[in-house]
């Protein structure tokens, strides 16, 4: 049983959407626990941006839509706020010319780190980069592997 | 009683100080045996309030007049709960879906899209993206 709240990455997402078996039954139990997903509004904006360009390309993804505005409005969307910006600001100048490239993944980790929850992701790797350049304090986890007790990260 | 760890954080402060309820409360509805519902206020998902999901517990007396008045009323006793709070604070009041409901409206969102679509749909935000 999850202890806390935590924020569910772009990619987590979309793998529960693509019926991921782990990440399934870890959203399956944390919905048992807290009632709602949390995922951030850069998520929000990364999926529908994603519906409306193919819609608009004549793909016919109108009922693929409308699930997901249904979903989003199941979930807790949390803002990129202020506090979120500044951290943003920090990890985007701590950053490389090739890592801030990665502009997703640093509003997602900043807004992550601006509650002080843990971050789901499947991509540990790109976001311990941030947390290395940037010396955050950001818990990672990953429901795409079987349960394993949360690691924290320096 | 919230669990320890909601104490500090701010996620918890700044949405709902209540947030948490529902785990331990859960976890007495099974000791005791009153009926427990859970609720949900649903709002828009990019407004700055949240969802949160509710659990209530129903004194049994109380839980028999409501269940009386739905019968009246031709109404489940849930739709009879909405109906009252709908009436009493507005029409923004619904039943929170439950966990296999959110995990079905996940899964349909990708539903019979190709994956070469499907890629187009959910990939990351990036720079000097064109």
């Amino acid at each position: 049983m999850p202890a806390e709240p935590v924020l569910l990455d772009t990619d987590t997402l979309s793998e529960l959407s693509r019926g991921n078996v782990h990440v399934n039954t870890h959203a399956r139990t944390y919905l048992g626990a807290f009632g709602a997903l949390t995922i951030s509004a850069i998520t929000v904006f990364e999926r529908l941006r994603g519906y409306r360009l193919a819609i608009q390309q004549g793909k016919p993804f109108h009922r693929q839509l409308q699930a997901f505005e249904a979903l989003v409005g199941t979930c807790v969307v949390l803002p990129f706020d202020a506090d979120a910006a500044d951290v943003a600001a920090s990890i985007w100048s701590a950053c490389t010319r090739s890592q801030r490239q990665n502009i997703g993944d640093i509003l997602i980790a900043a807004t992550a780190v601006a509650r002080q929850i843990p971050l789901i992701t499947r991509n540990r790797r790109d976001f311990e980069v941030f947390i290395r350049s940037a010396g955050l304090s950001l818990r990672l986890m990953d429901w795409s592997k079987p349960s394993r007790a949360p690691r924290k990260t320096p | 009683m919230r669990p320890a760890s909601c104490k500090t954080s701010p996620l918890l402060s700044r949405t709902d100080p209540g947030w948490g309820l529902h785990q331990s409360e859960t976890r007495l509805a099974c000791i005791d045996t009153p009926v427990w519902y859970v609720f949900g206020v649903s709002r828009s998902a990019l407004a700055h309030e949240v969802t949160v999901a509710r659990t209530i517990r129903f004194p049994a007396s109380l839980r028999d007049r409501i269940a009386a008045d739905a019968d009246r009323c031709g109404r489940s006793f849930e739709s009879q709960v909405l109906a009252l709070l709908r009436r009493h604070y507005g029409a923004d009041v619904d039943i929170a879906p439950s966990p296999p409901e959110i995990l079905a409206l996940a899964q349909a969102s990708l539903a019979d899209v190709p994956d070469a679509d499907a890629r187009l749909i959910t990939r990351k935000l990036r720079d000097r993206e064109r």
